[in-house]
């Protein structure tokens, strides 16, 4: 197919992170992604830079992000939240919060959200635990004979 | 243009001429009305009730309607003239806006761009004075030397320097917000959207300081990235048309030379 054929008005764009990312601070900390699916050029609609997802086209855009949390040690309660940042400010009603009990916990909390976007800016997904010492974060697994399971994948589609 | 519309002599000269055009009419539409009451004697029965010729006089419904018709046009007339007439000023009104927006487009998008430019330099000042400052912190101490009192030196002035530099960058976002705010009547919403994300952004940015007292200017290569895609949407406008051209946005002419190491892409 030529790429006059492929190019797409829409933009659109999905990342994901092979790295396990843990909150070793009690600040909100960036989640950091080091791969981008470059399906049918993607990468012309949407780039990212670490943990900046950077919106080359105008538009009102769908987020989706699936985080794969787990905690390390301990076997209190302990919530972690997850919430969307736009160009440095958060984003209102974007959080979500999961509580993880000990080790064997594995869960996808989805977070999702429709918000215009312009060209230039940056989106961040953030997170924050309860307590910095028991190993909350995002966790990157590779099981065997399966696809690696990435600590968080983010899709983003141009709606308008 | 808008004085003269207020100027004092023109509305009383104004007012006085609608005053005597009422007037006319009014005296005319009475006088009529008087004529076709007053309209009596004998008529040939044989002239038609709207005949008006040397034998048949007029007769009191032929006073009403050729009255009516009489009266009919000139109000026609007379509100014709008068709407024009306004329709005339709102023309000129129309266009002295337009001409007025544009005028105020073509200043807001001249002094964005010089102040987006100088937020740039100023950003990229900051970012090389604090590798500067880090190559000071990384230069080896050594006690009571002359070499130790230079880099102590360089270190209390380069760090001032920052701090200098960043309540600059403070000041010219104000000055930036404060064009923003002023033009967004006369900018594309895309536009001031774009530009206050910028805005946004740059005002959120810090420098990090590291346990080893090295700094890092956090998000500079972003920052400079959303700056660059600013300026080219501001370099876009034609003023000559007034009008920002399209620009193809999934390309980078600006930058394209900007490639970070950190990213990688899978097929």
């Amino acid at each position: 197919m030529s790429k006059q054929n492929r190019d797409l008005d829409k933009a659109f764009g999905q990342f994901s992170s092979n790295k396990t990312q843990l909150c070793d601070t009690l600040k909100p900390k960036e989640l950091e992604f080091d791969a981008q699916e470059d399906v049918l050029d993607a990468t012309q609609s949407i780039d990212f830079d670490k943990g900046d997802i950077i919106i080359k086209k105008s538009g009102i855009y769908l987020v989706i992000a699936g985080p794969q949390i787990a905690k390390l040690r301990g076997a209190r309660n302990r919530w972690v939240d997850f919430w969307l940042r736009v160009n440095n400010v958060d984003l209102p009603n974007s959080n979500v919060r999961r509580v993880l009990t000990d080790s064997q916990e594995k869960d996808v909390i989805p977070i999702n959200a429709v918000c215009p976007l312009n060209r230039g800016d940056t989106l961040n997904i953030m997170m924050a635990a309860e307590t910095e010492a028991e190993g909350i974060g995002i966790e990157a697994m590779q099981p065997d004979g399966e696809p690696t399971i990435p600590s968080v994948i983010l899709t983003l589609v141009q709606l308008h | 243009m808008s004085t003269s519309f207020s100027d004092k002599k023109y509305t009383d000269r104004n007012l006085l001429t609608k005053t005597l055009l009422v007037f006319f009419v009014f005296v005319t539409i009475t006088s009529l009305f008087q004529l076709s009451f007053g309209a009596s004697g004998e008529r040939d029965p044989n002239c038609h009730v709207l005949e008006f010729s040397e034998h048949c006089e007029l007769s009191g419904i032929g006073h009403l309607v050729y009255g009516d018709l009489a009266v009919g046009g000139v109000l026609a007339l007379l509100f014709h003239y008068l709407a024009h007439k306004s329709q005339v000023k709102l023309d000129k009104i129309i266009v002295s806006n337009e001409e007025h927006s544009k005028k105020r487009r073509d200043f807001a998008v001249f002094h964005l761009k010089s102040q987006v430019t100088g937020m740039l330099f100023n950003l990229g000042r900051i970012k090389k004075t604090v590798l500067f400052y880090n190559d000071a912190v990384k230069s080896p101490y050594q006690s009571l030397t002359v070499e130790e009192k230079e880099r102590s030196w360089k270190l209390r002035t380069l760090s001032e320097r920052i701090r200098f530099e960043q309540d600059k960058l403070a000041r010219m976002l104000d000055i930036l917000r404060s064009t923003l705010v002023g033009a967004q009547d006369v900018m594309q919403p895309e536009l001031v959207m774009q530009t206050d994300g910028v805005i946004t952004f740059v005002g959120e940015m810090i420098i990090d300081e590291k346990p080893d007292l090295t700094m890092e200017f956090v998000k500079y290569e972003v920052s400079k990235r959303k700056v660059m895609y600013l300026l080219e949407k501001l370099k876009s406008y034609s003023v000559t048309e007034h009008e920002f051209k399209e620009i193809d946005e999934a390309i980078e002419d600006e930058l394209n030379v900007y490639n970070s190491p950190t990213t990688k892409k899978t097929a």
